[in-house]
């Protein structure tokens, strides 16, 4: 097996292992519910819906909108423990994204490992518009944070987490479709909501299938913090002066990034394959200096 | 004047995310977070 294969096997066990870990409350399959332990308290680093039968932690999204569309947060709530705690979410993102920038969307990520095993599917292969590249940071602008915090029906009332209700199609494949497969009573509210989510879900599988990770570069916040926090993380890329520009990065690059241009650029996702894949071993990532 | 090390600007980047974290699992109130999580987000998954 070549080295870029070995890292690639590598990546791939550790995405099986977390995604397994993220996912240990199996039998949330069989009694049709979900895992209500404390362990839920905490964040896992990845897109990983609270609302999946076999989740036993929080999403880090999911939380930050529920919080920020929270009565307790909104102009005059001093006093209130809502910001507080919001400030532990918030430290639970920037953390992942400050030691390693998104090496979590390569390695723990449950979706991101499902876009990898999608992409594996022999199929005309498509190459991301270039306009889409940067939607992903106004996802996380718009979705995740302005609306939740402003789009209100009254003063002091709730908002919603209009990412998690309008986008995240982990939430509609992991949550959404098993729920609604189970509620045999009609009790489920399926209709305009459900369709467009599962329109979105059913989008994004299928250009999964043609495009290597296309919701990790366009359309998820998460991923969008995490590129931002990278770009001054602990543990980075760095390309020498040795590099030749010859382009064997970008060939195994899942992004399709030319790391040479940017070594901390927002939309590597450190999977690290460009390491053994340089001729001349001009990319690296460790510590930065 | 001496440019400061990346890898002691990360350090510190690090460091105040994880002071983050300690000071609103502390003083904050976890509670919230895990009563969200442990009921169903029907609004989440598209069926509320």
């Amino acid at each position: 097996m070549t080295r870029v294969g070995m890292a690639a096997l590598r990546q791939r066990l550790v995405q099986f292992s977390s995604a397994l870990a993220a996912n240990a409350w199996l039998q949330g399959w069989v009694e049709k519910g979900i895992y209500t332990g404390p362990l839920k308290v905490a964040c896992f680093p990845g897109l990983q819906c609270y609302s999946c039968p076999s989740s036993i932690a929080s999403c880090p999204l999911g939380s930050l909108q529920s919080l920020l569309a929270s009565p307790g947060i909104s102009l005059g709530s001093i006093g209130s423990t809502e910001p507080l705690t919001v400030l532990a979410i918030l430290g639970s993102i920037l953390f992942v994204g400050f030691l390693a920038g998104r090496f979590a969307c390569s390695h723990l990520c449950p979706f991101g490992l499902l876009q990898d095993l999608l992409y594996m599917i022999p199929a005309p292969r498509l190459r991301l518009p270039p306009g889409l590249r940067n939607a992903r940071f106004a996802v996380l602008a718009v979705f995740a944070v302005s609306l939740p915090l402003l789009l209100r029906p009254g003063p002091g009332m709730p908002g919603d987490p209009w990412f998690c209700k309008a986008v995240c199609p982990a939430g509609t494949v992991t949550g959404g479709w098993p729920f609604a497969l189970w509620d045999s009573g009609g009790t489920l509210e399926t209709g305009f909501l459900f369709a467009w989510k599962s329109a979105v879900a059913v989008l994004v599988i299928l250009w999964s299938v043609t495009t290597s990770r296309p919701f990790c570069r366009t359309l998820c916040p998460l991923g969008a913090a995490w590129g931002l926090a990278g770009r001054v993380s602990l543990f980075r890329m760095t390309v020498d002066r040795s590099c030749i520009r010859c382009g064997k990065c970008r060939e195994v690059c899942p992004v399709d990034i030319e790391i040479w241009k940017d070594p901390s650029s927002s939309t590597c996702i450190r999977c690290g394959r460009c390491v053994p894949a340089c001729p001349v071993a001009a990319v690296k990532n460790g510590l930065a200096k | 004047m001496k440019a400061v090390p990346k890898r002691i600007v990360s350090v510190v980047l690090v460091a105040i995310s994880a002071a983050m974290i300690v000071t609103g699992y502390l003083a904050g109130d976890p509670s919230i977070i895990l009563r969200k999580a442990v009921t169903i987000c029907l609004e989440c998954i598209g069926v509320g």
